[in-house]
């Protein structure tokens, strides 16, 4: 059963015309996906796609000038803020970008117990934070340290770890290989993958298509805010051939491990 | 044409060196390649060859000789993130035009559109502006491109679409570009050689 499911999403945002007018620009429109547990999607699009005010409608988290339409489902009830502001943090998670989302003031040991007491199983027993902390290969003296001092891996290893303290059912992974080197990513997305295998629910997000389909069972093409095209992992190999749609063709051929097509986009 | 840094090193303050002892060269109307692991100074490498960076040991030379302080500078630097290289408050049209009158037939290839002249740059997306940034720097006078991650944030088609236009400009116009990046399978298919910092 799915556990997330999106019903056409419509974000849009409101901005001033002149002094007098207001237009509504739509930022993201009709998008409709779900996500059952044990999976792992990957929403793939270019900078501009739409791709984080998904992520963030769906933590209920958009801008107070953004207006969101559409349906959300969590476990087949009605996500509403209401339902967004009881959820957030135990039961849904949102691994951000950078490691400017992690409290500059408090150290890693203090916001793991954070994260843990957020959705109440709280780290009581000693060694609990350095046991959490190994189980992504970060040292226990980490616990100790504030976040200025992490690398971007590290960093990324540390939410991960604040992810999977707070027990969530759906995790929404925002861009988890920016930045990062060849070595970082692969330890970063075993974790991901390794979410899905423990039965939650995974959202990648992702602009690095390669990168993404190693740990992908299904892939969402977003452009322009739109939906562009839905496939299986598995169909982007070869010369795409097994791919349904011709907009995924066209992107998978057009990587330079593949034909490195030279296509007119219509921009 | 030949850019040199010879025995160049960088650090700040008394640390160790970000870079130490570098050299590399590059030909107008080749393309070269420059990857290694995050923090190896591939940025700074690119800086100091474009000299928005002074090295604190060794030389940038141009043929041989120092180059001139002032006046158009030959070596464009261009950066992952476009938005910070431009005006907010400039429209596209004078951005793009602040070196010389960009060239009708270059602004084509790069797949750019007349009725983004009279935007501004928060109003174009990371791709459109990727572009506008390139033509500002393809000036007649410009001989060497320090291609700094330029294309890893923008969609597949446009990385692709953005290549091919610049594998023709440097081959036309005898331009040499240096592509700094992390993409193995990118620097195979754009660059003459490749350097591992």
């Amino acid at each position: 059963m799915s556990v997330l499911e999106i019903e056409r999403l419509t974000v849009s945002f409101h901005r001033r015309d002149g002094l007098m007018r207001r237009i509504a620009i739509d930022c993201v429109r009709d998008i409709s996906l779900a996500v059952a547990r044990g999976e792992v999607l990957a929403l793939f699009g270019a900078s501009g796609a739409g791709k984080s005010l998904l992520a963030h409608a769906v933590m209920g988290l958009l801008p107070a000038n953004a207006l969101a339409g559409g349906t959300m489902r969590f476990d087949g009830r009605v996500l509403d803020a209401r339902a967004q502001a009881a959820l957030r943090g135990n039961r849904i998670a949102l691994i951000p970008q950078s490691v400017a989302h992690l409290d500059p003031l408090a150290t890693v040991g203090q916001q793991l117990r954070w994260a843990a007491r957020r959705a109440r199983h709280p780290m009581t027993t000693p060694g609990a934070v350095e046991g959490a902390l190994s189980r992504f290969d970060l040292a226990p003296a980490v616990a100790g340290t504030f976040p200025h001092t992490l690398s971007g891996g590290m960093a990324r290893r540390v939410m991960l770890a604040m992810t999977t303290a707070s027990g969530a059912d759906l995790v929404l992974a925002d861009e988890p290989s920016n930045g990062l080197d060849a070595e970082n990513t692969a330890r970063v997305f075993r974790c991901l993958k390794s979410f899905a295998e423990a039965g939650k629910a995974v959202i990648v997000i992702s602009h690095d298509l390669s990168a993404a389909l190693k740990i992908a069972d299904r892939v969402v093409l977003l452009s322009g805010g739109q939906v562009a095209a839905e496939e299986r992992a598995g169909a982007f190999a070869g010369d795409g051939g097994a791919l349904s749609t011709a907009y995924a063709r066209l992107i998978w051929n057009a990587l330079p491990q593949n034909g490195f097509s030279r296509v007119r986009h219509e921009a | 044409m030949r850019l040199e840094a010879v025995a160049v090193g960088f650090g700040f303050g008394g640390g160790t060196p970000v870079l130490d002892g570098v050299d590399l060269a590059l030909e107008s109307g080749r393309i070269s390649g420059l990857t290694g692991k995050s923090g190896r100074g591939k940025s700074t490498l690119g800086k100091i060859l474009a000299r928005h960076l002074l090295p604190t040991k060794g030389r940038v030379l141009i043929d041989g000789a120092a180059p001139v302080s002032s006046g158009f500078n030959p070596v464009q630097l261009i950066h992952q993130t476009a938005i910070f290289a431009v005006n907010p408050r400039w429209k596209i049209g004078r951005i793009v035009s602040e070196a010389c009158l960009p060239d009708e037939a270059l602004m084509q290839a790069l797949g750019i559109r007349r009725q983004w002249l009279d935007r501004y740059p928060h109003e174009l997306s990371g791709g459109e502006l990727q572009r506008v940034a390139l033509l500002r720097s393809l000036t007649p006078r410009t001989r060497f491109l320090i291609a700094d991650e330029i294309t890893s944030m923008l969609d597949p088609i446009a990385q692709s679409e953005i290549w091919h236009a610049l594998i023709d400009v440097s081959e036309k116009r005898d331009i040499g570009i240096l592509v700094i990046s992390h993409d193995r399978a990118l620097l195979d298919r754009v660059a003459a050689q490749t350097v591992t910092l």
